[in-house]
This record gives C-alpha cells, sequence and structure tokens, in this order.
C-alpha cells in the first residue's frame, strides 16, 4: 500500500438521504375498461399497454450500442446482467407495479455513466391513445431500502394529458456515486424517437 | 462475564484473552420512539494509526461510507440510521491477524450523526451503548453505556487496542467531546 499523498481528499463525511446500490423503477396502471361498440368507434377500447424503458449512456451522453443499450420490452437484460427488466406487461393486469426495472447499480458496468428511466405508451398513435385516457397509471422509483425517491401520477396529472410518452428521471454518477434527479417530462414522441435522440 | 474496565484502564489482551484473534465492537441503540423527535443516527468508526499517529491512507478510516480496510482485516456490517432491531445495531469486526505491520492502533470512535443540526446527544438516546468484545467466544472485554456516561456529548473515543510489542493491548479511552466525526478526522488524517 502507497502513502496517498493527498491524504483525506476523499473522505466524505455526507450521507446520502437514500441509498441507491439497487433501485427500482415501477410503472403500473388499470387495465381498459371496455367501453362496447360505442367505445370501440371512437376510439379507444383497446388496451393500454404502457412500457418502462432505461436507456443506458457513457460519458459522452450517448447510446454505444442500441442493441445493449436501450432497456425494455424487446431486451430485458442489459450485457452485464446488472439491468432488468421484468416483462411486458401488455393490458396492466395485475396490482401494484405491472412493469418493474430493476439496477444493480453497484455493479453496474463502468462504462455506463447516466441512465435516463421513461415510460412510452405502445403504439399511441395507431390506438390513438394518451395518458388522460389511462386510469390509475403512476411511476415510480425505489431505492434499496424501499424508499420511494420519487412517484408521478400520470392518470391525474394534467401535464400527462394528451401525451405519449414521459422522461420519468435520471440516474447519473457523481464521483463513483450514483444519484437521482426526478424529471417528469411530458413528451409527444415514442421511445423509438427518444431513443434516436440519444444516438 | 465481562471484564470490568475502568476509565483509562489498559489490559493486555494476550494475557487477558490468549489466542484472541477477532475482535468485535458493537454499538447499540433504541429507535426514537417520539412522536415528533427525528431517528437518532449513531456511527461507529475505527481510525487504524500508523507509528506517526496517523492514518496512513484515506482508507484506513473504516466508517458507513468506506466499510472495508485495504488490509482486509476491518469489516464494518453497514450503516443503520435509526438503530431499530434489537442487539447491536452496528458492527464492525476487526481480525487482529491480518492488520497491516504499518498499522500500530486502532481507535474505536462511536458519533451521532448531523447531533448539532438534530440538536442531540446521548443522553436523550434510550438504551445507547458501546462494547468490545472476543468475537470467537462472545466475552465482553469493555461496555460504556453512552446514555449514563455521556449524556451531555455527541461524540466518544471509546477505547484503542494498540500493538505493543506484538501483544495486542485495549486502553479504554472513554473521552467524551460535543464534536462530530470531522473533528476526529481532522486529528487522525
Amino acid at each position: 500500500m502507497g502513502i496517498n499523498l493527498k491524504k483525506g481528499q476523499s473522505i466524505v463525511l455526507d450521507k446520502s438521504k437514500y441509498d441507491l446500490s439497487n433501485v427500482m423503477m415501477g410503472l403500473g396502471w388499470d387495465v381498459a375498461e371496455s367501453k362496447g361498440f360505442l367505445g370501440n368507434l371512437f376510439g379507444g377500447g383497446a388496451d393500454f399497454d404502457l412500457d418502462a424503458y432505461a436507456i443506458l449512456l457513457s460519458d459522452s451522453n450517448k447510446i454505444g450500442n442500441y442493441k445493449d443499450d436501450v432497456i425494455y420490452y424487446g431486451h430485458l437484460k442489459s450485457s452485464d446482467g446488472t439491468i432488468y427488466h421484468s416483462g411486458d406487461n401488455l393490458t396492466g393486469e395485475g396490482e401494484g407495479d405491472d412493469e418493474c426495472i430493476f439496477m444493480r447499480l453497484n455493479s453496474i458496468a463502468d462504462r455506463y455513466s447516466r441512465i435516463i428511466l421513461g415510460v412510452s405508451i405502445y403504439q399511441a398513435k395507431t390506438r390513438q391513445q394518451h395518458f388522460g385516457q389511462v386510469e390509475n397509471a403512476f411511476v415510480r422509483v425505489v431505492d434499496a431500502r424501499g424508499e420511494e425517491m420519487a412517484l408521478y401520477n400520470l392518470s391525474a396529472d394534467p401535464s400527462y394529458d394528451q401525451k405519449i410518452s414521459m422522461l420519468m428521471g435520471e440516474l447519473y454518477r457523481d464521483n463513483d456515486k450514483w444519484k437521482f434527479t426526478a424529471l417528469g417530462t411530458p413528451l409527444n414522441q415514442d421511445l423509438s424517437g427518444v431513443v434516436k435522440h440519444f444516438m | 462475564m465481562s471484564v470490568n474496565i475502568k476509565k483509562g484502564e489498559r489490559i493486555n489482551l494476550a494475557k487477558e484473552s490468549p489466542g484472541l484473534e477477532k475482535v468485535g465492537m458493537g454499538l447499540g441503540w433504541d429507535i426514537n420512539a417520539t412522536d415528533t423527535g427525528v431517528d437518532f443516527d449513531l456511527d461507529a468508526s475505527v481510525f487504524m494509526l500508523a507509528s506517526n499517529g496517523k492514518i496512513p491512507q484515506d482508507e484506513y478510516f473504516v466508517f458507513y461510507n468506506n466499510l472495508n480496510s485495504p488490509d482486509g482485516s476491518v469489516r464494518h456490517l453497514g450503516d443503520n440510521r435509526t438503530g431499530s432491531g434489537s442487539g447491536d445495531d452496528e458492527v464492525v469486526e476487526i481480525d487482529l491477524t491480518q492488520v497491516n505491520s504499518a498499522i500500530e492502533e486502532l481507535i474505536f470512535v462511536v458519533t451521532i450523526h448531523d447531533a448539532d443540526q438534530r440538536r442531540q446527544n446521548f443522553g436523550q438516546v434510550r438504551n445507547s451503548y458501546i462494547r468490545i468484545y472476543d468475537q470467537q467466544t462472545n466475552t465482553e472485554i469493555a461496555k460504556y453505556d453512552l446514555e449514563e456516561d455521556f449524556s451531555r456529548e455527541t461524540a466518544v473515543e471509546f477505547g484503542r487496542l494498540y500493538n505493543k510489542n506484538g501483544e495486542w493491548r485495549f486502553h479504554a479511552v472513554g473521552q467524551g467531546y460535543n464534536e462530530g466525526l470531522q473533528s476526529f478526522v481532522d486529528k487522525y488524517v
């Protein structure tokens, strides 16, 4: 062991409020009520299929390889295994979180320095859907101790009315420690639009 | 059966507990049961000093943000921020056989996190104690009742394990302060 000439530089006594060694993003919503003939006539009536996604970015703030670095229903696990998606829920069936993305930040590959978390409505344009129509849709981020760091109510909040996707928050590395910033940005772009932005 | 130790007393562990290899430091306290009170967050820390009375490298200060010493001898089992759970709420394990030969003493410190902001002292923390024990036999070497003995204080340099002629000895320092962990960092880094 060499003597560290700059002693005390790495000693940080601050305690972060949250434990970000392991983070979970949870997305939930209610199954669409069947609206009958008239409902189908005027749009809606089809299932609401909300999708949770995580975009993994390097220092350059870009996706290295879009096949590896986007975690969503079409790619459930990162190549280093530290980030994984619970699977596509096509209707909102089930209580609580309907889709989850688990992130073991304390073992994530060094090349990633930022993770963008978001929600997108599948085929929103084709089905003519937006968050305002979905009941009890929420997205949240929970730390390693189960503490909720952020929660967005996508159904009740008028910011999401007429919108088809949103950026929920971002996780970023600061001096080897992961931190979280809640975003809650409503968007008109779907998932592929958001991904293109980071290519 | 614990060895009754008075403040300032020294014990030759090699004689009192021959074959002592693994020592545990246990810190325990009760959660703040009052309706309006903020959590009590007590922290156990260890400073591993070289012959110049300072840590040779930042990582020889073992605490909630640095859980393992570089020589693998000292392991902090994690930060407890409320005191929930019975028995020891924070534990630091020391394997004396693994301590880097450059290290001559280990200083054991207990502090209350953010004591100033939260206006807390040990006297408010029910059933708070710090103890050092033989991990293999679970015999206590020394124990202080923080609530009783350091009621108006926020930090305690509880004891030091020091190596004299190849034998480990324990000195029950028992010095209380109205300071935070930073003051110990200033002293030992």
